[in-house]
């Protein structure tokens, strides 16, 4: 099953004006593949992710997967940039949340939702408050929600930004630990070069105004390996060339008035 | 082997509707309501039609009856208004900024907010007399409450940050209050405002029922003593606008007084 993204355009209405954010995107996911976005703040990368997940309509283009086992809607599971968790809800019932929507009964819940909550080390908080936990945790509570339901297709938008950077490369270990168990096909939002890299097989730079697919660039160091040393300089040499790309575009977005959130 | 389109689940929640369906819905409301009246299923005697009522209140304006009245009224309403919210900005300020405020003003505020207001008209009466001094502070003490407890709570959840930054410049007390805690808390305090309009307007009628001649309060009561329900009711729309025009004075001055707000 692949998903794809397909002559997608969306333009926004701002103060009379329409706006291009994203112009004729093609892009596909395979499956077991993780595949990072990374582009200037204001080319259209949360907007795409929306659109991907069926929050927001696209102008023209679709957006759809092939080849999928006949029968269910394939599911997404989303990681939001701010968590997104329940304030009122418990750590167990922000995760509970995707299940009971698909309407698994309370009582068979728990096992599932045990599992993942010990999958992303949370064991001992099931009954926390997001408000009591590190943003760090927060976070791994989004994932575990985003997991729980068995997702055919995992959106991750801007997870870590959030974070310090500390906590932030905890984390993307972590992530790629997580995602090597579960092989789930990815799309992951970040303004992080860096962390394109660590992550990703593929790197999707999108340029700024109208948001196009500008380059598409291979990483092709295996995952598990791109932490150690003998790979730096070629980690390094993925983040400078991408970095030349789109450097121009940034230093443009500086310069201009917030204008689409 | 199948494809699947993605679609837009927010579709629901995003709908909008042009703004010509509330007129519509408004003008279903008053036809349905005159049809009834028409067709004499309720005597107007108990419901008059929409044209009846309008049809009143267009001739006590022209006597000058509505007018009259209103005055009375908004003089109270307004004095009372600013008595009371003033006093009310200046208590919260003091308990919301000063630990010592606190400490005093706080338990007072607690002990009598319960009381409702309305209760302590004849006390007023008797130490203000049955003239407005009397109602004007029934009105002042019921918007008392609301601005100066939203006031205290706007005060207490100033970003501690911002104070921060300020006592770093070696700001002093006063201009920190000045210019980190008030405006920081004017947004509360708006709140405070606006829930106290409804208050005074329902303790401007209260009042108006219970002790005077003149006012819209004492017109609907006179009007519904004899039964003469179409003044009544014209009564009830100019309180009806008498609310929305001070909710929108009220919106007025809040989109002024807080331009960095959105």
């Amino acid at each position: 099953m692949k998903l794809i993204i397909e002559g997608v355009s969306k333009s926004f209405g701002v103060r009379g004006k329409e706006l291009t954010a994203l112009e004729d995107i093609n892009l596909s996911i395979a499956e077991e593949e993780f595949v990072a976005i990374v582009g200037p703040s204001g080319c259209g990368k949360s907007t795409l992710l929306n659109l991907t997940a069926g929050l927001l309509s696209p102008s023209c283009g679709s957006i759809y997967f092939k080849d999928a086992s006949p029968g269910r809607m394939p599911a997404f599971g989303i990681v939001f940039q701010e968590t997104g968790l329940f304030p009122w809800r418990s750590v167990y019932e922000n995760i509970a949340f995707g299940l009971e929507a698909a309407g698994t009964p309370k009582a068979a819940l728990k096992d599932e939702i045990m599992h993942y909550i010990e999958l992303v080390g949370l064991s001992g908080f099931e009954q926390s408050f997001p408000h009591q936990l590190s943003g760090g945790m927060r976070q791994r509570v989004g994932i575990a929600r985003a997991l729980v339901i068995s997702p055919d297709v995992l959106l991750m938008d801007e997870p870590f930004s959030a974070l310090d950077a500390q906590t932030r490369t905890i984390m993307q270990e972590e992530l790629v630990a997580l995602w090597e168990k579960t092989r789930l096909s990815t799309l992951y939002v970040t303004h992080n070069i860096q962390e394109a890299v660590l992550l990703a097989d593929r790197v999707v730079l999108l340029s700024r105004r109208p948001g196009r697919v500008s380059n598409i660039i291979e990483i092709k160091i295996p995952r598990l390996e791109r932490e150690r040393a003998e790979h730096t300089g070629a980690i390094d040499e993925y983040v400078r060339t991408i970095w030349e790309h789109i450097s121009k575009d940034a230093r443009a977005a500086l310069l201009e008035v917030e204008e689409n959130g | 082997m199948a494809d699947y389109k993605v679609q837009n689940k927010m579709l629901p929640w995003q709908k909008t509707y042009p703004g010509w369906v509330s007129a519509l819905a408004m003008i279903a409301v008053l036809a349905l309501w005159e049809a009834v009246c028409r067709t004499g299923l309720v005597s107007s005697l108990f419901l008059p039609s929409p044209s009846e009522i309008i049809c009143s209140l267009w001739e006590m304006t022209l006597t000058g009856e509505i007018a009259s009245n209103l005055a009375a009224s908004l003089k109270r309403i307004i004095a009372g208004f600013l008595l009371g919210s003033l006093a009310g900005l200046l208590f919260g300020l003091l308990t919301g900024a000063s630990a010592l405020g606190d400490k005093v003003g706080t338990p007072l505020i607690q002990a009598l907010y319960p009381i409702p207001k309305i209760a302590l008209l004849p006390l007023f009466i008797l130490w203000l007399g049955i003239g407005e001094l009397s109602k004007i502070t029934i009105i002042a003490l019921g918007v008392f409450f609301p601005v100066a407890m939203n006031t205290y709570s706007g005060v207490r959840n100033v970003d501690a940050l911002l104070i921060k930054v300020a006592v770093s410049f070696n700001a002093g007390r006063w201009l920190t209050l000045k210019s980190v805690v008030l405006p920081g808390a004017l947004p509360m305090i708006f709140a405070g405002l606006r829930l106290a309009a409804g208050t005074s307007l329902l303790l401007l009628v209260a009042a108006e029922m219970i002790a005077a001649r003149e006012g819209i309060g004492a017109l609907i009561l006179h009007y519904g003593d004899l039964m003469i329900t179409d003044k009544l009711m014209a009564g009830v729309i100019v309180l009806s606008l008498l609310g929305l025009i001070f909710h929108a004075a009220l919106q007025w001055l809040e989109k002024r007084a807080i331009p960095w707000k959105e």
